[in-house]
C-alpha cells in the first residue's frame, strides 16, 4: 500500500515537474525568439554578411583541414539562414532551447530528476543567449556546447562498460567533428567514469582518455594539419583569440563539463522538494537575462546597422528619410547619408537638412587597414565613379576578411563597368553558389554573358558615363583630392562635381565655391542647387552683387526670401542668448544655419 | 542444397550487358559525319608540344553535343579513350596516360573528337595534334600563391606541384608564421635542396636559408643599405646570393586600363656570402643608377640585371625605362667588373625585366614593358628573346594581349615555364612552353585533374620556378627556425 502511494506520489511529482519544465521551455523559446525577432535582429544582419556559405566541393574542401572545421561549416551553413531574420531568430532560440532539453536529459540519465536540476540545465543557454546579442557572438563559438552535450547524451544511453570503450576510442573522431569542444567532452566523460566505474577500471579508463587525447593532438598536430597550435586545439572556440567572450566561455565550458557533478550533488538530486521553488528561481534567472540584455542593448548600434543595411540593399530614399528623422551622432551614418543624396542626385540641394556635424571629414572616409573602415569607405568612389578605386576597396575587404556579399558584388560591379567581363564572371559564379545571392548573380551573369546588357542596367550605365577618361594615380592620402583629377579626366562627371562642391561648403569654403560657378553651364545645368544658391546669396552678399543673378542663373525667388528672412532675423537676434535655436527653427536645414553654428 | 548457378548469374550478365550497350552508345560507330572543323576545347591543346613526363592533358570540348569521345592515338597504334556526357569534360586515368605516353615519346599525338547531336548522330572534328618531345620537363614546379590583390593578405602559400600527375604540395603557409609575407623563394639552379625565401614582417621575419634540410634564419638588412634585400639570385655553384635592394613604392591608377603600379624610388644590387654572412654591394654604381632583378648566367660567372638612370624628387613614370647590363664576377675575390650592356630596351622605347639565361648559356628571356618594372599589371607586357651569340633579338611565341611576366628555364633548357594573364586579363595563370632550336612552341596550360578548375580559382600563381625534384623541407621545419633568432648580417666593405 506503501508503496503504492509512493509511487503514484512520484508518478505526481513526475508529471508537475514536466508540466513545469515544458512550460519554461515554450517560455525560453518565445521569449528569445521574440527578443531576436524585434529589437535584437540587427544582429543577423551584421552576422549574416561577414561571410558566405557556399554549394561547392571546393569550399566544404576547406573545413576538413582543421580540428573543428566541420563544426563550423555547420554553423556558417546555419548562418547563411540569417538572411531573413526570422529565421535567425529561430535557429539561435531553436539550437538555445535544445540545449536545454539535451541537459535536462542528461541528468535525468544520470539518475538526478530532482526538481532543482530545472536551475543548471537553464544557464548556459541563458548565458548564451546575452552573448548572442552581441554582433560579435557567433554561432560557431557556442553550437559545439549542444552537439558535445548530444554526444554525452547518446553515450550515457549506452551501458557503462560500452561507453568506457566507446569514449576514449572515439574521442579522436570527436576532437575532428568537434575541434576545442571536444575538451568539454573529455572532462565530462573523464568525470563521468570517475564516478560510475569501479576499481582500477576507472583508473583505466582516465588513462585511456588521456593517452587518445594526447595521441590525437600529437597526430593532428605533426602528421594531419597545417595549422598553428592554437587553432589545432582551440578552433572553433575564440578561447585562443583573446576575444572579449572568454570568461563567459570559460563559465560555460567548466559548467557543461561539471554538470554530471553537479547532478550527483544531494541538494540537486534531491526529488523530494517542491517543483514551485526551482520553476520560480528559473523565471527569475530569465527575468534577470532580460535586463542584461536591456542594459547591453546598444541602440545606436542596431540604429547604425538597420541604416547600413538600407544602403547594402540601396534603398536611398530610406536612408534619406532615416537620418533625417533620427540622431545618429556617428560618422559613417553621416557618410552614408551624403552618399544616398549624392546617388539621387540631391547633394547640394539636400545636404544641410540631416544637420551635419562633422565637417567635410565625413564625405569622405580616409584609407585605413581596419575592417570596418575597409568594408565601408568604397562605396564613395562607386557613388562617383572612381571604378578602379571602388574595386580596390571592395578586393582588399574580400582579401583580407574573405568572401562577403557586399565586397563580391562591388567587385562584379566594379569590374562590368570597367569592362573586364571575365573577372566579373569568376565572382559572379562564386555568388551562383550561394542560398540567397543566386538571383542577384544570375542577373548580373546576362551582362557577364552578353556585355551589351550592361548599357541597359540604369545604375552600371549611369557609371560607365562618369568613368575617368584619361589616367591618374589615386591620390590615397588625400581623398579629396582626387575629385578634382576626376573631374578633370571627365568634365562630365556631375557626381564628383557636386561631391567637390559640398566638400567646399562642409569646409565653409565660399571662395571655393565662388571659382567653381561658371562650370555649372559647361556641366548643362538649368538650374542651381539649393545650397549653392544659398552660397551665391553669400557670395553676392559679400561681393555687393546683385542678389538674384549668378554665373547666368537666376537664384530662385523662395531662396532670396528665405535668405532675406534669415537676414532678418539673424540682425534681429544678434548677441542674444537664443540666436542659435531661433535661427535652428527658421533655418537649421541651409547652408547659412551651418556657416554660422556649426 | 541444388544451387541454380545460372539463375544467379543471371542479373550479373544482364548488368554487364546493359554496361556494354550503354558503352557502345556512348561510343561513335561507323556512320560518322565529317564536320571538317577542328573543335574548340579548353584549355587549348592543338598544336602543342608537351614533355613526356606530364600529367594528362584534360580538357572540355566547347562544343555542341550530348555526349562526347575521345580516342588518343599515336604512331604505335596505341589508342587511349575518354567519354563525357554533356559536360564535356574529358579526364584520362593516370596510369594509362603514362603508359600511353611512354610509347609516344618524340613522335606525335592525334586526338579524335566526337561529338553526339540530340538525333544521336555522332560528329567528328578534325584530329587535334600534339607532339610529345623528348625532352622531360623538370617534375616539380614552385610558386606562391595569391590574391592578384594591392596591398594587403591574409592567406599567403609557396607550394610545389608536381607536373606528372596532380599533387600540390605546401613549401611553406602564412598561416603558421602569424600571416606573415612569405614571398621571393629562390633555387640554387633548379635544386629542391638549396633555397631561399623571405618572410617578410612579424617575428617571423627574415630570409631563411635552406641547405640540404637544414633551415637557417638570417636577417640580411645592415646599417648599410637602404633598403631590405629584395629580389634574389642564388648563384648556380658558390655559396652567393645576388639581391636587389629596393625602396619600393605602389600607386594606383584610375582609369580602367590599369590598377596598381609598383616601382622603386632606389634600388641597387648587394650580394650576400652565405658562408661568411658577409652583404657587400656588387659595384659602385648605387646612387647613379637604379639596379634591379638580378640572375646569374648558368656559369655563374656574370651577373645580368635590369639598370636605369636615379631618378631625381620629381620625375614621370611613364619616362622610366630599363635596359639590361651584366656583369663579370670573380668568385674567389667576390669582385665584380664593370657594367657591360646587354640589350638596350630603352632605346626601342621599351622597359626590361628579369632577365633569364637558357641553361647552355646562349640565350636570354626576358619581359619588356613600355615602362616601369613591375610588369605584371602591364598587360603589353611580354616576353622576348635575344640570342647572345648573335645579338639577334626576337619577340617569342609565347605573347598573348594581356600580361606575360616572371618566366623560368627548365634544367636541360628544353621547357619554359611563364606567367601570363592572358585567361581573364587578372589572374596570373602559369603556361609552359618547349624550346628547341631557339624557337618556342606554342604554350599550353599547367594541366589540371578538373580541366574547369581555374575559372573557379581567383588566385594567382606567382614566381614560378621549375625544381627537379621535390622540396623535402616543409612548413613545419621553417615554423621551427622561425622561432629563432635571425642570423644578422654584417657588411662587408
Amino acid at each position: 500500500m506503501g508503496k503504492k502511494k509512493e509511487k503514484s506520489d512520484k508518478k505526481r511529482i513526475d508529471i508537475r515537474q514536466g508540466t513545469a519544465f515544458v512550460s519554461l521551455v515554450l517560455v525560453f523559446f518565445t521569449g528569445s525568439f521574440v527578443c531576436f525577432l524585434v529589437p535584437g535582429n540587427a544582429v543577423f544582419f551584421y552576422q549574416e554578411k561577414q561571410s558566405l556559405f557556399l554549394f561547392s566541393v571546393e569550399y566544404f574542401r576547406e573545413f576538413l583541414e582543421t580540428p573543428g572545421g566541420l563544426l563550423e561549416y555547420f554553423s556558417r551553413f546555419l548562418r547563411q539562414f540569417y538572411f531573413y531574420p526570422a529565421a535567425g531568430a529561430f535557429i539561435i532560440s531553436g539550437y538555445l532551447t535544445l540545449l536545454v532539453v539535451v541537459l535536462k536529459t542528461i541528468v535525468k540519465r544520470l539518475g538526478s530528476n530532482g526538481p532543482r536540476m530545472l536551475i543548471p540545465v537553464f544557464v548556459p543557454s541563458l548565458v548564451m543567449l546575452y552573448l548572442h546579442s552581441d554582433l560579435g557572438f557567433m554561432l560557431r563559438h557556442s553550437i559545439g556546447f549542444l552537439i558535445v552535450a548530444g554526444v554525452f547524451a547518446v553515450l550515457l544511453k549506452l551501458r557503462t562498460q560500452k561507453a568506457a570503450l566507446v569514449g576514449p576510442v572515439l574521442f579522436p573522431v570527436f576532437y575532428y567533428l568537434l575541434g576545442g569542444f571536444a575538451w568539454i567532452l573529455f572532462f565530462m566523460l573523464i568525470l563521468y567514469f570517475l564516478k560510475v566505474l569501479r576499481g582500477k577500471k576507472k583508473a583505466y579508463v582516465a588513462l585511456a582518455m588521456v593517452i587518445m587525447a594526447l595521441l590525437s593532438y600529437v597526430a593532428f598536430s605533426m602528421l594531419f594539419f597545417l595549422q598553428p597550435v592554437n587553432k589545432i586545439l582551440f578552433h572553433p572556440l575564440p578561447v585562443a583569440e583573446g576575444e572579449v567572450f572568454r570568461p563567459a566561455l570559460v563559465f560555460i565550458s567548466l559548467f557543461v563539463a561539471f554538470l554530471p557533478l553537479i547532478a550527483r550533488l544531494s541538494w540537486f538530486s534531491n526529488e523530494k522538494v517542491s517543483t514551485v521553488m526551482p520553476a520560480g528561481v528559473v523565471v527569475f534567472l530569465f527575468v534577470v537575462t532580460g535586463f542584461a540584455l536591456r542594459a547591453g542593448y546598444d541602440a545606436g548600434t542596431r540604429r547604425f546597422l538597420r541604416l547600413e543595411k538600407m544602403v547594402f540593399e540601396q534603398n536611398w530614399d530610406a536612408v534619406i528619410e532615416t537620418f533625417e528623422n533620427n540622431d545618429f551622432g556617428d560618422k559613417i551614418s553621416e557618410h552614408y547619408y551624403f552618399l544616398a543624396l549624392s546617388e539621387k542626385g540631391w547633394l547640394c540641394d539636400r545636404m544641410f537638412r540631416g544637420n551635419p556635424q562633422f565637417g567635410a571629414g565625413s564625405l569622405i572616409i580616409p584609407w585605413e587597414y581596419r575592417a570596418d573602415v575597409i568594408n565601408r569607405g568604397g562605396y564613395f568612389y562607386y557613388a562617383i565613379g572612381l571604378m578602379n578605386e571602388a574595386h580596390r576597396w571592395a578586393y582588399e575587404s574580400m582579401v583580407t576578411q574573405g568572401y562577403q556579399p557586399q565586397n563580391l558584388k562591388m567587385i562584379v560591379k566594379t569590374n562590368l563597368v570597367n569592362g573586364h567581363y571575365k573577372v566579373a564572371g569568376k565572382y559572379v559564379s562564386i555568388l551562383k553558389r550561394t542560398l540567397f545571392y543566386k538571383k542577384w548573380a544570375s542577373r548580373y551573369e546576362a551582362m557577364c554573358n552578353d556585355p551589351g546588357l550592361i548599357r541597359d542596367d540604369p545604375e552600371l550605365s549611369e557609371k560607365i558615363g562618369l568613368l575617368p577618361e584619361t589616367d591618374f594615380f589615386i591620390n590615397v592620402e588625400q581623398p579629396a583630392a582626387n575629385l578634382a583629377y576626376l573631374l578633370q579626366a571627365n568634365a562630365k562627371n556631375r557626381k564628383a562635381f557636386e561631391y567637390g562642391l559640398a566638400w567646399a561648403l562642409l569646409s565653409k569654403n565660399v571662395e571655393a565655391i565662388s571659382g567653381e560657378l561658371p562650370l555649372f553651364k559647361e556641366m548643362g545645368y538649368t538650374k542651381l542647387p539649393r545650397h549653392i544658391e544659398e552660397a551665391a546669396l553669400v557670395i553676392n552678399s559679400i561681393q555687393r552683387n546683385e542678389l538674384g543673378e549668378t554665373e547666368g542663373y537666376t537664384i530662385s525667388p523662395e531662396t532670396i526670401s528665405a535668405y532675406e528672412a534669415y537676414a532678418t532675423e539673424y540682425r534681429k537676434f544678434r548677441g542674444s542668448p537664443r540666436l542659435q535655436t531661433v535661427m535652428r527653427n527658421r533655418a537649421s536645414d541651409t547652408f547659412w544655419y551651418y556657416m554660422h553654428f556649426n | 542444397m541444388n544451387l541454380d548457378i545460372s539463375r544467379l548469374l543471371r542479373p550479373v550478365v544482364l548488368f554487364f550487358v546493359l554496361v556494354f550497350l550503354i558503352g557502345c552508345l556512348q561510343q561513335p560507330g561507323a556512320d560518322v559525319v565529317q564536320t571538317g572543323i577542328s573543335p574548340r576545347v579548353s584549355p587549348d591543346i592543338g598544336g602543342v608540344t608537351v614533355p613526356p613526363n606530364i600529367a594528362p592533358l584534360n580538357f572540355r570540348i566547347n562544343e555542341k553535343g550530348e555526349a562526347f569521345f575521345v580516342r588518343v592515338k599515336n604512331e604505335n597504334g596505341d589508342e587511349l579513350t575518354a567519354g563525357a556526357g554533356s559536360d564535356a569534360t574529358i579526364r584520362f586515368g593516370q596510369k594509362k596516360w603514362k603508359a600511353f605516353l611512354d610509347g609516344a615519346v618524340g613522335t606525335e599525338i592525334r586526338y579524335e573528337v566526337f561529338a553526339r547531336d540530340e538525333n544521336g548522330r555522332w560528329e567528328a572534328f578534325e584530329p587535334l595534334k600534339v607532339t610529345v618531345a623528348r625532352e622531360p620537363m623538370d617534375p616539380y614546379i614552385a610558386y606562391r600563391l595569391l590574391y592578384p590583390g594591392y596591398e594587403n593578405w591574409v592567406d599567403l602559400s609557396i607550394r610545389q606541384r608536381n607536373i606528372e600527375n596532380f599533387d600540390e604540395s605546401k613549401i611553406i603557409e602564412n598561416r603558421m608564421i602569424d600571416h606573415s609575407c612569405v614571398n621571393c623563394h629562390n633555387f640554387r639552379g633548379n635544386d629542391p635542396g638549396h633555397f631561399m625565401l623571405h618572410v617578410r614582417a612579424g617575428e617571423a621575419g627574415g630570409t631563411y636559408l635552406v641547405d640540404d634540410g637544414e633551415v637557417t634564419k638570417t636577417n640580411l638588412k645592415t646599417n648599410e643599405m637602404f633598403a631590405g634585400a629584395v629580389y634574389p639570385a642564388y648563384h648556380p655553384a658558390k655559396d652567393f646570393i645576388a639581391f636587389s635592394s629596393n625602396s619600393v613604392v605602389q600607386d594606383f591608377y584610375a582609369h580602367n586600363s590599369k590598377r596598381v603600379e609598383v616601382y622603386d624610388k632606389r634600388s641597387s644590387l648587394v650580394l650576400y656570402d652565405i658562408e661568411k654572412n658577409e652583404m657587400m654591394s656588387c659595384g659602385n654604381d648605387s646612387g647613379l643608377y637604379m639596379e634591379t632583378f638580378p640572375s646569374w648566367s648558368p656559369d655563374g660567372n656574370y651577373l645580368y640585371y635590369c639598370r636605369t638612370a636615379q631618378v631625381n624628387d620629381e620625375f614621370d613614370l611613364k619616362d622610366i625605362r630599363y635596359d639590361i647590363y651584366r656583369k663579370w664576377f670573380d668568385s674567389s675575390k667576390r669582385k665584380f667588373g664593370p657594367a657591360e650592356p646587354v640589350f638596350d630596351a630603352s632605346a626601342k622605347g621599351k622597359s626590361a625585366s628579369f632577365p633569364r639565361i637558357s641553361p647552355d648559356g646562349r640565350y636570354m628571356v626576358f619581359t619588356l614593358a613600355d615602362y616601369g618594372t613591375f610588369p605584371i599589371w602591364h598587360d603589353e607586357a611580354d616576353l622576348y628573346l635575344v640570342d647572345l651569340q648573335t645579338g639577334e633579338f626576337s619577340e617569342t611565341a609565347l605573347n598573348s594581349p594581356k600580361t606575360e611576366s616572371y618566366h623560368s628555364w627548365s634544367s636541360n633548357g628544353s621547357w619554359m615555364v611563364f606567367s601570363s594573364r592572358r585567361m581573364d586579363g587578372l589572374t596570373t595563370r602559369l603556361y609552359l612552353s618547349h624550346f628547341s632550336n631557339g624557337k618556342f612552341g606554342k604554350p599550353f596550360l599547367l594541366p589540371q585533374k578538373d580541366p574547369g578548375f581555374y575559372d573557379k580559382m581567383t588566385k594567382s600563381y606567382n614566381v614560378p620556378e621549375f625544381v627537379t625534384g621535390k622540396v623535402r623541407i616543409g612548413s613545419r621545419e621553417i615554423v621551427r627556425s622561425a622561432k629563432a633568432k635571425a642570423k644578422a648580417a654584417t657588411w662587408s666593405k
